[in-house]
């Protein structure tokens, strides 16, 4: 394989890497301080891709379609939405049933999801149908050879990059970050110690259904159209990244992304009829990772908290 | 209890019996519907719907039917076999329903057929593209429809690959659906007749629901393809396009009914230009003595959500059969399944699509393929068959 066919495969993983990055990240900080694997954050990502849609078409409607005013304000309005939700589910759904068996932890997000995917399909404009995504960038490309990289690949990247440093200051260098450690280790003790627990997991959904609902307008901008039942595949692609690379690892789940979309096109390249069966493929990994490293790639042991 | 009190109480029984089991004038009668108003194909379903009622309303308010009233009986499949097989079970069971039009999918016409056969209830298929959901590729006299199944429609689209456009480098992908297998094996076999096997430079099948193909988009590019077809469906297909044009995979897309769509072009934006499809449908001006325009008229006056799409006009059409079928039915000898069945097998039908006949494989008498290509944001037409469909003719 030429070398302009590896750089634009390695494009198209980082483009796509990056989303299921900012998912994995939500799945593994919910694990973290909570111990719980929330099947609900898939659907979070497909809000972020609506509301981010609902907020381009009010920009549009009053006379804004400029491209660097329409998609800082689309991830602004994701954002900000997709944090609410999360952190209202977790007072709501959640926080109730917080020292039940893990199981009822589980169900409720599984109920949660339901209610999220089905009241967009019901109450959203048209919710049942596939909706073109605005994407003012799309058109706009930088050639180096062969290699094609348009610009909305470029924010898309960047983006995720950036997301992931903050991330990594906030974690490491913030009283919050601190805290959120703290719980995640050891719940109790961290609570002994001062730190207001309900407050860190209340911030710690806000913050993870944020970066969920910021991957969701990217994979708006990227492949230009959404469904209502576009979260249960990422869900699945981001806990997967999540496990690859250590559930309950923040790190581990940023690397777990990139890893997830190189092995995606890994097995579309040297695997016969491998499009078709790279999730056949991916999942068999994640069987195997289980199996024989249940730590992920960055061998943290799993804790359950609270 | 007192003799007044229990009188009452059976006069109140008797009265509210009266109200709870539905009202059915002696000559009113419904048609079934079995489609996707909900889900990925629901611009299709929704357009197929409305022009189904469309046809019927027109027939209950033309004063043409006398006593006789049909309503119609939306059922939407949301893109689910099981939701499918619920409702043409559902209709079957439905001694009102005396016909059904169904199926968008053709995986869902290939598991309900023998259903309405159960229940003797005919079924005309306005999309259910794949031949083993009609006759003779399966024995139920019940299944009449309205196009040609895919063997008929990809042979012309291969033809116009292989011999008019005359591409010489084709890759082939396919959804890995019933639908999109045998569009594809079809197109590959037509076109290794015509022009040699050495044109199909490969094949590939993806996964239903997968978003991302620029990988095999990629690897495709150093194949240097000069066309590359698709046998798969709407949202795959605009994902495709819009990939191959981001990675500067310029050249023509070809798919057929499963993409063939204005919503394609509104999903696709700019880079559905290009795009070929073959399909079993004509631009409105292009149907016989201006049925189409007045069927695109009436359908902009009754002020629907949603555009009549692809799949529009074969719904109208089938909606017309029905109403005469029912017509003739009741001056033959009452309206019974039975009756209606036999008109279907027997009666001339003046439709939209044109006057035709069913065949002995309930196969209808005219047949209408074109080749279309996006131009300036719509499906240009390009070729069309003749009318005996035995070869393709360029439109002017």
């Amino acid at each position: 394989m030429l070398f302009e066919n590896w750089a634009q495969q390695i494009v198209n993983a980082a483009t796509i890497g990056g989303m299921y990055t900012l998912v994995a990240i939500g799945f593994t900080l919910f694990f973290g301080v909570l111990g719980l694997i929330n099947f609900a954050h898939g659907e979070v990502f497909m809000l972020g891709a609506f509301v981010a849609l609902l907020a381009a078409r009010l920009l549009q409607n009053v006379g804004v379609s400029a491209g660097w005013l329409l998609v800082p304000a689309m991830f602004l309005v994701a954002s900000v939405f997709c944090g609410g939700v999360g952190a209202l589910t977790e007072r709501l759904a959640y926080r109730p049933v917080r020292r039940s068996p893990m199981l009822v932890m589980l169900i409720t997000s599984l109920g949660v999801s339901f209610l999220m995917r089905e009241g967009v399909k019901e109450f959203f404009p048209e919710g049942a149908n596939p909706m073109a995504f605005p994407s003012p960038y799309m058109s706009q490309e930088a050639r180096i050879g062969t290699v094609v990289i348009n610009y909305t690949q470029i924010s898309l990247i960047a983006a995720s990059i950036v997301l992931v440093a903050g991330l990594y200051v906030l974690v490491e260098k913030t009283w919050f970050g601190k805290s959120m450690r703290a719980t995640a280790e050891d719940i109790d003790a961290a609570r002994m110690m001062g730190v207001d627990t309900d407050g860190v997991i209340s911030n710690a959904f806000f913050l993870g259904s944020a970066l969920g609902g910021v991957a969701g307008v990217m994979n708006g901008l990227y492949y230009l159209s959404i469904r209502f039942d576009m979260g249960w595949v990422m869900a699945i692609k981001g806990f997967t990244a999540a496990v690859l690379g250590g559930l309950g690892n923040v790190y581990g789940a940023a690397v777990g992304g990139y890893v997830l979309a190189l092995l995606e096109v890994l097995i579309v390249v040297f695997v016969p009829q491998g499009s078709q069966y790279k999730d056949v493929f991916v999942f068999l990994v994640l069987i195997l990772v289980l199996v024989f490293r249940p730590t992920g790639i960055f061998g943290r042991k799993p804790q359950k908290l609270g | 209890m007192k003799a007044s009190n229990a009188c009452a109480i059976i006069a109140a029984a008797a009265f509210a019996l009266c109200f709870s089991a539905e009202y059915t004038p002696a000559a009113e009668y419904a048609l079934a519907t079995n489609l996707p108003l909900t889900g990925a194909w629901a611009n299709y379903g929704v357009g197929m719907q409305n022009s189904f009622q469309l046809a019927i309303d027109q027939a209950n308010a033309s004063g043409k039917l006398g006593d006789i009233k049909i309503r119609v009986i939306a059922g939407d499949d949301a893109g689910s076999a099981t939701q499918t097989v619920n409702l043409a079970t559902k209709a079957g069971a439905d001694p009102i329903v005396m016909g059904a039009f169904c199926c968008w999918a053709s995986e869902f016409g290939i598991a309900t057929h023998s259903i309405y056969q159960r229940y003797n209830l005919p079924v005309i298929l306005g999309g259910s593209n794949d031949h083993r959901s009609s006759r003779p590729f399966h024995t139920d006299p019940v299944v009449f429809r309205n196009s040609p199944y895919d063997l008929i429609n990809m042979k012309f689209a291969a033809i116009y690959a292989a011999e008019i456009a005359k591409y010489k480098r084709t890759f082939l992908i396919d959804d890995g659906s019933a639908f999109g297998r045998t569009q594809v094996d079809e197109f590959a076999k037509v076109v290794e007749e015509k022009a040699g096997k050495e044109v199909l430079i490969g094949r590939e099948s993806i996964a239903q629901g997968e978003k991302d193909f620029t990988p095999l988009l990629t690897r495709l590019k150093s194949l240097n393809p000069d066309l590359i077809y698709f046998g798969g469906r709407i949202i795959e297909a605009s994902l495709m396009r819009q990939q191959m044009i981001r990675l500067g995979l310029n050249v023509p897309l070809m798919t057929s009914g499963g993409t063939f769509s204005e919503t394609y072009i509104k999903i696709t934006g700019d880079a559905a230009e290009g795009t070929l499809a073959s399909f079993w449908g004509l631009p409105m001006e292009h149907y016989p003595e201006g049925r189409g325009l007045a069927f695109e008229k009436a359908y902009t006056a009754a002020n629907f959500n949603n555009p009549y799409e692809a799949f529009g006009p074969m719904a109208y059409a089938a909606g017309e059969v029905y109403v005469q079928a029912i017509q003739a039915a009741a001056k033959n000898g009452g309206v019974t399944r039975e009756q209606v069945l036999k008109q279907l097998n027997t009666q001339e039908f003046q439709t939209l699509i044109g006057n035709f006949h069913f065949d002995k494989n309930g196969m209808p008498s005219v047949i209408h393929i074109a080749i279309y290509q996006v131009k300036n944001g719509k499906w240009q037409i390009l070729y069309q068959t003749d009318t005996s469909a035995t070869k393709l003719v360029k439109v002017q």
